[in-house]
């Protein structure tokens, strides 16, 4: 439960805002109805309205995955924002706030849009605290001044609604602030200015809202957003983009430094593949009728540390022949992972294991369309160098491992 | 191939035919259709009878007939990860689709279920089954995918979430 009480007004009368809580960032925010197990329709919505670069809410909290329950059900629509946006910075300040009331759209610069239904809505409304704050985006209903004898507030960006509710606006962007400038100064001071102003754009630059963006979705391993998002940047964009690939494959760990141990366990009989069985080396040639019971490859980090993933592919016709028949991801292990796999029967003659490793700063999230790629092209091929220079671009180093079982 | 399709209609009552003469002639005990439990299988709408319910619990050669039906059909199948996996299971992959388990911070007992097909293109699956080691196999209705990705909330303590945290369940998306 939250300290402020703050309600979204809709046509079924007022819902109260009960609480917000961080998710983890990998799912999508989502607005439930009193701590039940279930997602409202307009949960995408509000996904949307939190999560960059679409979104307000994770700009100044720095968080892109929420959990909001309300009340009662908030069926369609988007003048929920001006409430969820207010929620927002209530409960980033753990500020108490007094019964708040509202409605209205909230665009990206933060102007409050018009929204359908005001009187509508303002007709729900049930007896109020005296102070209690009612606000509508500005322009509208002009003819209704009070409800229940509460004025109506109108308000035309975020920062008007936070200060009817005594909030402090949250932490403005970088690329939002502006430098006020004195009239008069002396010359070494208008020097160290335009220094400083310089500085500030080349920091802007780097750290500006795109790259710090990337940055983020890099290191939490969100590859296919950064690579989404880096494709779509356009105009200076582009150039950051560019400049941000360039960075990210420069700083890729080596991956010659990642270390990878196998073991082909067989037995004389299927029947001892319990206790009996022995290690081979993938290379080593296996006694004539042994029984191929299971093979255990492990990855390790280099010294550079940061992580090492990947997935284990078992083609028992050949390599990208037909489908595989396993596709496993492994376990983490300290420092690395762990895949075993068990064959069911004798792998046929040409049958082959493919392990394809990813390694870099994060645990990797999200679709993860290479592995395609990576589990079933030919090594040396065009279309393996072509998936791992992409991952390279990301800042990620890629390598590939085959092994025939017999 | 849709349950409700005309020609389909007519193979699976031939089929559920010869099952009841066979049954007959045989003296076995009569098992639910072929028919029932391929609109189970593949019609989001269908709704079980205890009785299909039971005998799924009751007949382990039935729930294996509902597995390899479920296999045909699915867009992806997930197998059981019983081999490679120790403790439950927070994440399945196969080749053009991802399944993952992650348990809410604002509410630990209940979980996050997101699907994410590797092409958000492709057509996104509407039913969710579940068949497990043991007991009734589960299915859900999917929401509309979004850009190749769905999400779902489940609580903890329900059987949905049970098993797709067991490594013995296998999982269908049709």
């Amino acid at each position: 439960m939250t300290a402020a009480h703050i309600h979204i007004l809709t046509t079924e009368g007022p819902v109260l805002i009960q609480r917000i809580a961080e998710e983890d960032p990998g799912i999508r925010s989502v607005v439930c109805v009193d701590g039940r197990a279930e997602a409202l329709p307009i949960s995408p919505a509000y996904d949307a309205f939190v999560r960059r670069p679409t979104g307000v809410i994770e700009r100044f909290t720095g968080h892109g995955a929420y959990r909001m329950d309300v009340a009662s059900a908030v069926t369609e629509g988007q003048s929920w924002q001006l409430a969820v946006y207010l929620a927002h910075v209530a409960a980033l300040k753990g500020a108490a706030t007094p019964a708040v009331y509202a409605t209205g759209e909230v665009d990206h610069d933060g102007a409050v849009r018009p929204v359908a239904y005001v009187e509508r809505k303002l007709k729900t409304i049930g007896p109020l605290d005296p102070d209690a704050v009612i606000l509508v985006p500005a322009d509208a209903v002009p003819d209704i001044d009070t409800v229940e004898g509460v004025r109506l507030v109108r308000v035309a960006t975020v920062d008007e609604a936070l200060a009817a509710v005594g909030l402090e606006p949250p932490a403005v962007p970088v690329a939002a602030a502006s430098l006020a400038r004195p009239a008069h100064r002396p010359r070494t001071a208008r020097f160290r200015s335009v220094a400083l102003a310089l500085a500030g754009a080349v920091l802007l630059f780097w750290l500006g809202f795109q790259p710090a963006q990337w940055a983020g979705m890099a290191s939490e391993g969100r590859l296919l957003d950064l690579e989404t998002a880096l494709d779509a940047a356009d105009g200076v964009g582009r150039v950051q983009a560019g400049l941000f690939r360039t960075y990210m494959s420069a700083r890729r760990p080596d991956p010659n430094g990642v270390r990878v141990e196998a073991a082909i366990l067989a037995a004389p009989t299927g029947a001892a593949c319990g206790e009996a069985a022995k290690a081979f080396s993938p290379g080593d040639a296996l006694a004539a009728g042994e029984t191929v019971c299971r093979a255990e490859v492990r990855a390790f980090a280099g010294n550079e540390g940061g992580v090492v993933v990947g997935r284990l592919a078992y083609w028992p016709d050949g390599l990208g022949v037909g489908r595989a028949a396993r596709i496993l991801r492994g376990s983490a292990e300290p420092g690395g992972r762990f895949w075993q796999i068990d064959f069911a029967g004798n792998p046929p003659p040409g049958a082959v294991l493919r392990l394809a490793l990813i390694a870099g700063p994060a645990d990797v999230s999200g679709a993860q369309p290479w592995y395609s790629d990576l589990l079933s092209t030919a090594q040396g091929g065009a279309a393996l160098e072509a998936t791992v220079q992409r991952l390279v671009r990301l800042g990620y180093a890629a390598s590939v491992y085959d092994w025939r079982i017999r | 191939m849709p349950a409700d399709d005309p020609q389909t209609q007519l193979a699976l009552a031939a089929l559920d035919a010869d099952a009841a003469a066979r049954a007959l002639s045989g003296g076995t005990p009569s098992r639910p259709s072929f028919a029932e439990l391929y609109a189970y299988a593949t019609d989001p709408a269908f709704e079980a009878r205890p009785a299909l319910l039971a005998a799924l619990v009751r007949d382990p050669s039935l729930r294996a007939e509902l597995r390899r039906l479920l296999g045909n059909v699915a867009k992806h199948s997930f197998p059981r990860q019983a081999a490679a996996a120790s403790g439950a299971v927070a994440r399945r992959e196969v080749v053009g689709a991802m399944l993952a388990l992650t348990i809410s911070r604002a509410d630990p007992g209940q979980a996050y279920l997101g699907i994410e097909l590797t092409d958000p293109a492709a057509p996104p699956p509407s039913v969710l089954s579940l068949v497990g080691g043991d007991g009734a196999p589960v299915r859900l209705t999917l929401p509309a995918f979004a850009g190749g990705a769905v999400q779902m909330l489940l609580e903890t303590a329900g059987e949905t979430y049970r098993l797709l945290a067991d490594p013995e369940t296998e999982v269908f998306l049709i």
